[in-house]
């Protein structure tokens, strides 16, 4: 029953044409990115000063797919979250909105059921944009700039050979879906809660916008705080690229993150279950 | 009047004597030089440079008189010209100026000369080990600060010295410890700028060079040369 259920989710997830725009953003963007990065982002930025550079030869590219799509990844893990809260405040809102959860949930099927298929249905769709995230920027990246290794911006240059830069990229992209289905969870949420799915939507995206101004304001005053805050650790796929990896600043990013999912899941549900339907 | 002629004299012919064991010192250097139409040899180069992450590169160097080189590396590598084949252009001119033997211990000459580096004018040590025409440690100093040292060990292939070893000891301009702000946040950098305004020493680097599998005078192909070598600015 659960298959169905979440074949139906999926299914339904997909009829409204605002769940293609991330796709489409990628499918259309990124290959402007690449194309504009191929034309004009420099190796070593002025690294050596210019009368030393006359002193080495040099060999081997640092412009390659590797960090290129490092490059995509510093500058879009701020927008993606915006295309997972179109569909993820859309899930349960939106088929209050129309009126089908008084047909649906008078089914004999339990709600934690329902609820579940939901949450695994959207779930689905981060997972597929991040799937296409990863091919637009390191495979699309890899084929048209070529490899070679990777230059790192943190404390200065790093250049990863490309077989460490790729398990780092994988360690990233886990860390970067692990947030993704956090934003996913905070617009789920919200969802729960009210009648139409544009709340959940605005909702999630001012939160989003609220915290990552406190996160990235230079102000020492919010120094305090910014630790118990979700979004100052959302940029900390990044450390995956550093060099040794802090795996204790991973750890406790996960833990920030996944207690934040897990707490508003549960407290999704308990609205959800609770939920007095008459629309 | 006579005497002061006389040591004039005595003073002029020991410089002079000075500057033709200098000349025929590096014409021994050149001559080494001369005896190497081309070689290859595998470089592994672990460069230490603050700010600057690298890690240990296995490069492959070729080499084709009279002045082509090129690295080939799995990904991106870079070596010092000076670490390999020391002065090479410099000991083929005809005219050095200020060319000095400043110290001779036991097989070892310590010559100077002033000379163009980096577009400023430098003064050039170069400590050579005489019965094998070697540049065993070199020096560019400008406006007395020792910008570039190497220290090389070298090893005879068909009677043909070449380096075994090269240690070079760079001094780069204090602006360098920029580099270390790229990555860090807008407060981090800040910081750091500040804590960097009023330091305006010159910052170290390292970098070491071990060769090895040398093929010397095998007749490289000039082709080899042609496919350009891909620099970053």
């Amino acid at each position: 029953m659960m298959v169905g259920l979440f074949k139906n989710e999926v299914k339904k997830l997909y009829s409204h044409w605002r769940s293609f725009m991330g796709y489409i953003l990628f499918l259309v963007l990124i290959p402007i990115i690449m194309w504009a990065y191929g034309k004009g982002a420099d190796g070593i930025p002025s690294a050596f000063p210019e009368n030393y550079s006359d002193l080495f030869l040099f060999t081997g590219k640092l412009n390659n797919g590797l960090t290129a799509a490092y490059f995509v990844l510093n500058f879009f893990w701020v927008h993606i979250p915006f295309l997972i809260a179109l569909v993820g405040g859309d899930i349960f809102a939106g088929e209050e909105a129309q009126g089908t959860y008084r047909i649906y949930l008078t089914r004999a099927v339990p709600r934690w059921k329902i609820f579940v298929s939901k949450v695994l249905a959207s779930f689905f769709y981060t997972f597929t944009i991040v799937v296409l995230f990863i091919i637009m920027t390191l495979g699309l990246g890899l084929i048209w700039h070529g490899s070679g290794d990777m230059v790192v911006f943190h404390e200065g240059m790093l250049i990863l050979p490309q077989s460490e830069a790729l398990y780092r990229f994988f360690l990233a992209y886990i860390f970067a879906f692990s947030n993704m289905l956090l934003v996913n969870i905070i617009a789920l949420f919200f969802s729960t809660m009210v009648k139409n799915s544009i709340g959940p939507m605005v909702g999630t995206m001012a939160v989003i916008i609220f915290f990552l101004a406190l996160t990235s304001l230079p102000l020492d005053v919010f120094d305090s705080i910014r630790p118990y805050l979700f979004t100052h650790y959302f940029d900390n796929w990044k450390i995956m690229f550093y060099d040794p990896i802090p795996w204790g600043k991973v750890v406790q990013s996960m833990l920030v993150i996944s207690g934040h999912s897990i707490i508003l899941l549960f407290a999704a549900f308990y609205i959800f279950n609770r939920k007095d339907i008459v629309s | 009047m006579r005497r002061l002629l006389l040591l004039f004299l005595i003073i002029s012919f020991s410089f002079a004597q000075d500057d033709n064991k200098a000349i025929t010192i590096l014409q021994g250097i050149n001559a080494n030089y001369s005896a190497i139409q081309d070689f290859t040899t595998e470089i592994k180069v672990d460069i230490n440079l603050p700010g600057f992450r690298m890690p240990n590169k296995d490069v492959k160097y070729f080499y084709k008189a009279p002045d082509k080189s090129k690295i080939e590396s799995k990904g991106f590598a870079f070596v010092p010209k000076d670490g390999i084949l020391p002065f090479a252009e410099l000991v083929k001119r005809d005219s050095l100026k200020n060319l000095t033997i400043t110290e001779i211990i036991g097989d070892t000459v310590v010559i100077t000369l002033v000379d163009t580096f980096q577009n400023q004018e430098a003064i050039m040590t170069l400590k050579v080990h005489e019965p094998s025409a070697t540049i065993i440690q070199g020096s560019a100093s400008i406006n007395n600060q020792n910008i570039l040292t190497f220290h090389i060990h070298y090893i005879s292939i068909h009677g043909i010295y070449l380096p075994d070893e090269s240690a070079i000891d760079l001094l780069l301009p204090p602006d360098f410890k920029k580099i270390q702000m790229l990555g860090t946040s807008p407060s981090q950098a800040k910081k750091f700028k500040e804590k960097i305004k009023d330091n305006k020493e010159w910052v170290d680097g390292k970098i070491h060079l071990k060769f090895s599998n040398y093929i010397v005078n095998q007749g490289l192909s000039d082709e080899i040369f042609e496919e350009a070598v891909e620099t970053v600015d």
